[in-house]
């Protein structure tokens, strides 16, 4: 054993202060990632349907459809 | 056994059954074994284990344990370290040391990986036969081709990568 006496450790509380982190921890973490997952891909997720959506014309769609003779019921003019 | 073990000093004769029997019943208990004991551990959910660690002391070890009846403030530090090793084996620091065994598990994981890798190998060799024809590159152009005219996944999927006014991949 050294001479010199090591300094006293911590007793008491250690759950608790173990607790407190993990509770603000767990906390933060999960907020984090539901705030990474919004703007990482819900977000963009609603904008590339709002840009989709914005100057859809369907009937436009179909015909060009129609045209390249994926329809059974719908042949090509 | 002593009774009988001193008759045998008289004579062979002297012993008899009942002597014998007395002597054994005298001592009566079966010798418990060790596994029955209450046994010494090193674990960290049990500071204060049932037993101590060292069973039999040496004469200089129960000299010692007299000493310690005493006033604890009469003992030197190296004695008081001998007391708290008849106590315990391993100190928590001892006890919790990390070790290079994880070196070891991974090496031998990353090992038996690589084997499976070139025993996978040897399958596509030798074992597996030919893909099928829908692999194959005319195929899979005249697929996609198909699958943009449907307009497959037009919002973020395959479609939405395709230039339908140059007829080609958006950049």
């Amino acid at each position: 054993m050294s001479s010199a006496l090591l300094p006293k450790p911590q007793m008491r509380r250690l759950l608790a202060r173990r607790m407190k982190f993990h509770l603000f921890g767990a906390f933060f973490v999960s907020v984090g990632c539901a705030a990474l997952y919004k703007f990482g891909v819900a977000e963009p997720r609603k904008r590339a349907y709002a840009e989709f959506y914005k100057n859809y014309d369907p009937m436009k769609d179909f015909e060009a459809m129609r045209a390249a003779g994926v329809f059974e019921s719908a042949q090509p003019k | 056994m002593l009774a009988s073990r001193a008759f045998s000093l008289i004579g062979k004769r002297a012993i008899s059954t009942s002597i014998c029997m007395r002597g054994h019943g005298q001592a009566g208990v079966v010798k418990a074994e060790d596994f029955s004991l209450p046994a010494y551990t090193d674990r960290r959910d049990v500071p204060l284990p049932e037993v101590a660690f060292v069973r039999d002391l040496s004469a200089q070890q129960k000299a010692l344990k007299e000493k310690e009846k005493a006033s604890w403030t009469a003992l030197s530090v190296d004695e008081k370290v001998e007391l708290y090793r008849i106590k315990f084996n391993e100190s928590y620091a001892e006890m919790n040391r990390g070790s290079n065994e994880w070196k070891t598990v991974l090496g031998g994981v990353l090992f038996f990986l690589g084997v499976t890798g070139l025993f996978l190998v040897w399958q596509k060799m030798y074992m597996y036969g030919p893909i099928p024809h829908t692999f194959s590159d005319e195929w899979l152009a005249t697929q996609t081709k198909r699958m943009l005219d449907m307009r497959i996944n037009p919002v973020e999927g395959i479609s939405s990568q395709w230039d339908f006014e140059k007829n080609e991949w958006k950049k």
